[in-house]
């Protein structure tokens, strides 16, 4: 086996071991699953004789109107019409998404600042190894924490006689990818900063960013902020993993498959494209 | 510090606090004040826009810079000065035309946008009206001189028609009135101990007069002949501008155009209205969508024909400061949908044909709240009374958990679209199964950790 490779697998394994012998993970899924569970029980005391009532439920009265407020009457009709599924598996995912980028990127960055990685890059390893093992890990979690979420939400359909239609697997797919590109700016996050604390406020920093754009341009605003905020996301959304990921999915709403394929595949090329600058970063500024 | 100097001190304290104290006050008071919103008076492009199912009144103000239009379509405008002000209860732009109401003269300048090709559009007169038909192309324009025909054909029908009535009543009165004589010619006859066949003959011979029927032609008869600039634009953008008749610019009449036209059409949507809710239904818009019931009452839902349409445009189209999502689209009710009858399918493979039936609500007799909804009966216990309810009933049947329901036309064929599957939640069974799922990765943590720990200390 190439070295480089078995190096990432054995990194990957040990940072997969070392995340299943600490409880942040556990706490995270458990919050992720409690707000599944919340909006989901939510959605059903929603539904009365003549349909869905997000007055009745004081929870999906409050989301109904902010992401009305946010998005207009006609996004949130769309985002319930086939059930409660794809908001929840989007918020059930933000705990541990956030904590398994979050523990990566001050993770790596602390490494890399106290010179951990020294002793590694004397064997078959080196720093692009090293930061694709983080994101395999990541992308192990989350597929699996994804996983978990697709059986629950599965058995709670079953159990209230919901129905998970196929937009909300695409819905799902389309989420990892998003992670793969989000993950991937996490590692350059890494590579362009000197210690954690700075590489965990570019990550964070870039993600509200970009989801800012996204939201900005998407939203209903007035005449001027949406322009501003349409022309700053028409230079911004080219290097946006959301931007991508928003596009897949109005395409799989309109059942635009080839469009669907595309974002897919531009999201992994930005990925790689990132991955691949978070190299070079790694190659000029050296790591200890 | 003399006693003196103190109690001075202590004086102006005591002034500057009292002061404060008023300037607060009056500040206050200021804010109490009756809201009176200050109008100016502006430059506005009236509108009278087509959306899809009749024509809407807006207006564009000096600092609104669009007008959105539905492509293909005849819409009318007028460039009118005017009292504008800011109503903040509603939050929206009002106009005061009564005050001011100055129609400018002149002409509607409009090209496309990166186009040179100029269109002038002169003043006309015109008039709109609708007839009857099955869906949203009923609508008429006609100007000039085949709008002033039109409306004296519709004055024609009218006066024909009130005539009629007219008629109706002098022959309706005739008629009661020899009734109420043979009636009573009869009952005097009777207390002498005559014979009363001649009579009771002459009353069944008695024919009440028919009731004439209303003009069908129009569902809205042509409108009073009215002066407008007609914008029929194909889909795209466009600058309009107002000439006046020297020539020049009017200042502050530069707008944006946009035309736009729907996305797609023809869906069908549904009004479900729930038996204990009735005059609260709830709109089922999203083709393809589930409708979730909780299963505690009997259905009616009332199909109507849908558009969908950019939600930003549609709503500036039906009033131009609204609000609205440029990059979503809604679909928004044109009609009801005529002649069709509702197909349910059963879990089991049953099928049943449903067809539009009339109800009556019925209040619960003596001091108790509630109503029921019962088959309208227009012979018998309904007799004079006008149905509340005309809708496809479909009733609640216990253990169905999921039934399909379709839409079929005249001709028993599915309408396209209209497939919608309906779904009985259950409510109860959820909450424990569902969350005990939460303390798995809970669980999954003690039990890793314990088993580290038993590792470590081996």
């Amino acid at each position: 086996m190439n070295y480089g490779l078995h190096a990432v697998k054995t990194i990957t394994r040990r940072r997969v071991l070392e995340t299943l012998i600490t409880p942040g993970f556990y706490i995270a899924a458990s919050a992720g699953l409690f707000f599944g569970y919340i909006l989901v029980a939510g959605f059903t005391g929603s539904i009365d004789s003549g349909g869905l009532t997000f007055s009745l439920n004081p929870v999906y009265s409050q989301i109904s109107k902010i992401l009305s407020s946010i998005f207009g009457n006609s996004f949130v009709e769309k985002l319930f019409s086939h059930g409660p599924f794809r908001f929840a598996f989007l918020v059930a995912l933000l705990p541990v998404f956030c904590y398994l980028s979050s523990s990566s990127v001050y993770k790596f960055g602390f490494e890399k600042n106290v010179g951990a990685l020294e002793l590694l890059n004397y064997g078959p390893s080196n720093s692009f190894s090293f930061s694709l093992a983080f994101l395999l890990k990541d992308l192990f979690f989350s597929a699996s924490f994804s996983l978990l979420l697709v059986i629950f939400f599965s058995i709670s359909a079953f159990l209230n006689n919901f129905i998970i239609g196929s937009d909300f697997f695409i819905f799902v797919v389309m989420i990892f990818f998003l992670v793969v590109g989000v993950l991937s700016y996490g590692i350059l996050s890494v590579s362009l900063t000197d210690n954690a604390a700075s590489s965990l406020a570019l990550f964070f920093g870039l993600l509200m960013f970009f989801s800012v754009v996204q939201i900005g341009s998407y939203a209903v605003t007035g005449e001027y902020v949406g322009n501003l905020s349409s022309a700053v996301s028409w230079v911004v959304r080219w290097f946006s993993p959301v931007f991508y990921w928003t596009v897949g999915i109005r395409a799989a709403e309109y059942g635009n498959v080839p469009l669907q394929l595309l974002s897919i595949s531009l999201l992994i090329v930005l990925s790689v494209a990132l991955l691949f600058m978070s190299r070079i970063a790694l190659f000029v500024r050296g790591m200890r | 510090m003399t006693g003196q100097g103190c109690a001075r001190r202590m004086k102006l304290k005591i002034s500057a606090l009292f002061l404060f104290g008023i300037t607060i006050l009056l500040f206050s008071l200021q804010e109490l004040r009756a809201d009176i919103p200050k109008k100016s008076e502006q430059l506005v492009y009236k509108i009278l826009a087509f959306n899809g199912k009749d024509y809407s009144h807006t207006f564009c103000r000096e600092d609104a810079g669009t007008i959105y239009l539905l492509a293909h379509c005849d819409n009318f405008i007028t460039i009118r000065k005017t009292f504008v002000y800011f109503w903040p209860i509603t939050g929206q732009w009002n106009t005061d035309f009564e005050t001011l109401n100055e129609v400018m003269d002149g002409y509607i300048e409009i090209k496309e946008k990166n186009r040179l090709k100029v269109i002038n559009i002169k003043k006309v007169k015109y008039t709109f009206f609708n007839i009857r038909g099955e869906y949203e192309n009923q609508w008429k324009v006609l100007t000039d001189g085949e709008a002033y025909r039109e409306l004296e054909k519709w004055k024609k029908m009218y006066y024909s028609y009130i005539a009629e009535v007219e008629k109706y009543r002098e022959e309706y009165e005739a008629y009661r009135k020899r009734f109420n004589e043979l009636l009573k010619v009869a009952n005097n006859l009777r207390k002498r101990g005559k014979n009363i066949t001649d009579i009771l003959q002459q009353i069944d011979s008695l024919k009440q007069p028919d009731e004439p029927v209303q003009p069908l032609y129009y569902n809205v008869p042509p409108v009073p002949v009215e002066e407008a600039y007609i914008l029929n634009l194909p889909v795209g953008e466009f600058e309009v501008r107002f000439i006046l008749p020297d020539g020049k610019v009017l200042e502050g009449s530069e707008k944006r155009v946009v035309s736009f036209e729907k996305r797609r059409g023809r869906g069908i949507g549904f009004d479900i209205i729930p038996g204990d809710k009735w005059t609260r239904p709830v709109q089922n818009t999203v083709l393809s969508s589930i409708i979730y019931i909780n299963g505690k009452t009997d259905i009616f839902i009332r199909p109507f024909f849908e558009n969908e349409y950019n939600d930003l445009y549609y709503n500036r189209l039906i009033r131009n400061d609204s609000t609205g999502n440029i990059h979503a689209y809604s679909w928004k009710r044109i009609q009801q949908v005529p002649g069709s009858t509702v197909e349910i399918t059963y879990k089991d493979g049953r099928r049943e044909l449903i067809r539009e039936g009339q109800f009556v609500v019925e209040q619960a007799k003596g001091s108790s709240l509630g109503y029921t909804i019962v088959p309208y009966d227009p012979k018998g216990e309904h007799a004079g009374v006008l149905p509340n309810l005309i809708a496809f009933h479909i009733p609640k049947e216990p253990g169905e958990k999921s039934v399909e329901l379709k839409l079929l036309d005249t001709e028993q064929r599915v309408i396209k679209n209209s497939e919608r599957e309906m779904r009985v939640i259950n409510r109860e069974r959820f909450r424990l199964i569902s969350a005990s799922f939460i303390f798995i990765p809970i669980l999954s943590m003690f039990i890793v950790l314990g088993l580290r720990r038993r590792r470590y200390y081996q």
